[in-house]
């Protein structure tokens, strides 16, 4: 029962809270608050850190729309390059009448 | 219950003070903080000119204009990426911290979000209504921090270009020069435009019609329009002295009236003038918004102190 009672890391201090993933019990100094509960420190480590292959598949998707982006800049000034080539030469001459 | 609430907490601070603000930033920062931004922005003007200057004959290939497009296309980028990495310089010396800037991360989300500016804006401003909101939307991402996540820095956005919006509308109106290229877009296009619909006009009807636009143009964008008829002078005079038979002349000018090679020229210049006093107002209106929630600009009025002392 002492055992329950007492932190996992520091066995002479008694126990605040119970981190709620991992159900370790743990004193004032081990536990954390973060996003309106009291986690340990290996368990804060994990929510707050993306998990390796989340961070490489957002590195992904943000190259990809970075990609489109530019390819949205080319096709846009490729349009305007059109559009000036078949413009008549009075819009290209300022002459208000 | 009394509002308690000051005008600057309400509608920020007075749009004459905060350009006024981002003049002295500017002036107390160092010079190559300046000399980033024309090292930016100078690459894709000049290439836009050389663009222009070689799209309008027509006597050009498909591919060749589709290269030229890559080139513009990536000067663009450049240009974006040096713009955001100079906003980064002006609020590291305006707070005092110095923070380090994540390149890749910076070209990555610049390169995501800018690109969609240039089809959105035209857009917001044929509807007119939300020009001010969107324009404040993409200078606030050329002035963030890129080291927040993606979501957050998206909502913070969003957030600062609601914010104040008589102090928004009033910058956008006042130093943007968006408005000033859609002035002389106006300007050169409209004419023709009607000539071309209405080949009958009268004479009164055109020069009535022309004058219109031009005061239009001119209430749209004072200072820009100001700025373009200051170049547009000073050209024509330096034009009058090369002479009208010269290469650059002949490009410049179409049967002695300025062609539209000339009108780019103008607002290239008008542009550059005027987006470094821009980015530095939306630097600091994103350092007065934070500051009400973070207390930023303290921070950094202690950090002044404890380094004068």
């Amino acid at each position: 029962m002492t055992g329950q009672n007492k932190c996992r890391n520091h066995p002479g201090r008694d126990v605040v809270a119970r981190c709620p993933r991992c159900t370790q019990a743990l004193c004032r100094e081990c536990v954390t608050e973060h996003d309106n509960r009291m986690l340990c420190e290996s368990c804060l480590r994990t929510v707050i850190q993306p998990t390796a292959p989340d961070s490489k598949r957002k590195n992904v998707a943000m190259a990809a729309v970075a990609a489109a982006g530019c390819l949205l800049v080319w096709l846009f000034f490729l349009a305007t390059a059109q559009i000036l080539a078949h413009a008549p030469a009075a819009f290209h001459r300022f002459a208000p009448w | 219950m009394v509002n308690t609430k000051t005008f600057d907490q309400q509608h920020g601070r007075a749009t004459t003070a905060l350009i006024d603000e981002s003049g002295q930033l500017l002036r107390s920062a160092p010079a190559g903080v300046l000399c980033l931004y024309f090292a930016a922005a100078v690459p894709f003007t000049a290439g836009l000119v050389f663009f222009w200057a070689i799209m309008i004959r027509s006597n050009h290939s498909i591919w060749f204009a589709a290269a030229a497009a890559l080139v513009l296309s990536l000067l663009f980028v450049w240009m974006k990426i040096g713009q955001n990495l100079y906003c980064c310089r002006l609020r590291q010396h305006l707070t005092g911290r110095r923070d380090t800037v994540d390149i890749l991360r910076a070209v990555c989300i610049q390169t995501a979000i800018q690109p969609t500016g240039i089809l959105t804006l035209p857009i917001c401003l044929v509807i007119a209504l939300p020009y001010g909101w969107a324009c404040a939307f993409y200078q606030h991402a050329t002035a963030m921090n890129s080291r927040a996540s993606d979501s957050k820095q998206l909502l913070e956005l969003r957030q600062h270009a609601m914010q104040w919006p008589l102090q928004n509308h009033a910058v956008t109106w006042l130093l943007s020069p968006a408005l000033t290229i859609v002035g002389v877009c106006a300007v050169m296009t409209m004419p023709p435009l009607m000539r071309l619909i209405n080949p009958a006009m009268p004479l009164a009807l055109q020069v009535a019609t022309s004058m219109i636009f031009i005061v239009v143009a001119v209430l749209s964008s004072p200072v820009g329009m100001l700025m373009g008829a200051n170049f547009s002078v000073t050209l024509l005079l330096l034009l009058s002295q090369t002479g009208c038979d010269s290469p650059i002349a002949s490009a410049l000018l179409q049967a002695g009236a300025p062609s539209s090679t000339f009108a780019v020229i103008v607002c290239c210049l008008a542009y550059l003038c005027m987006d470094p006093i821009v980015k530095a107002c939306y630097v600091l209106r994103g350092h007065h918004i934070r500051s009400g929630v973070t207390a930023e600009d303290l921070h950094a009025r202690l950090r002044r102190i404890r380094a004068g002392s």
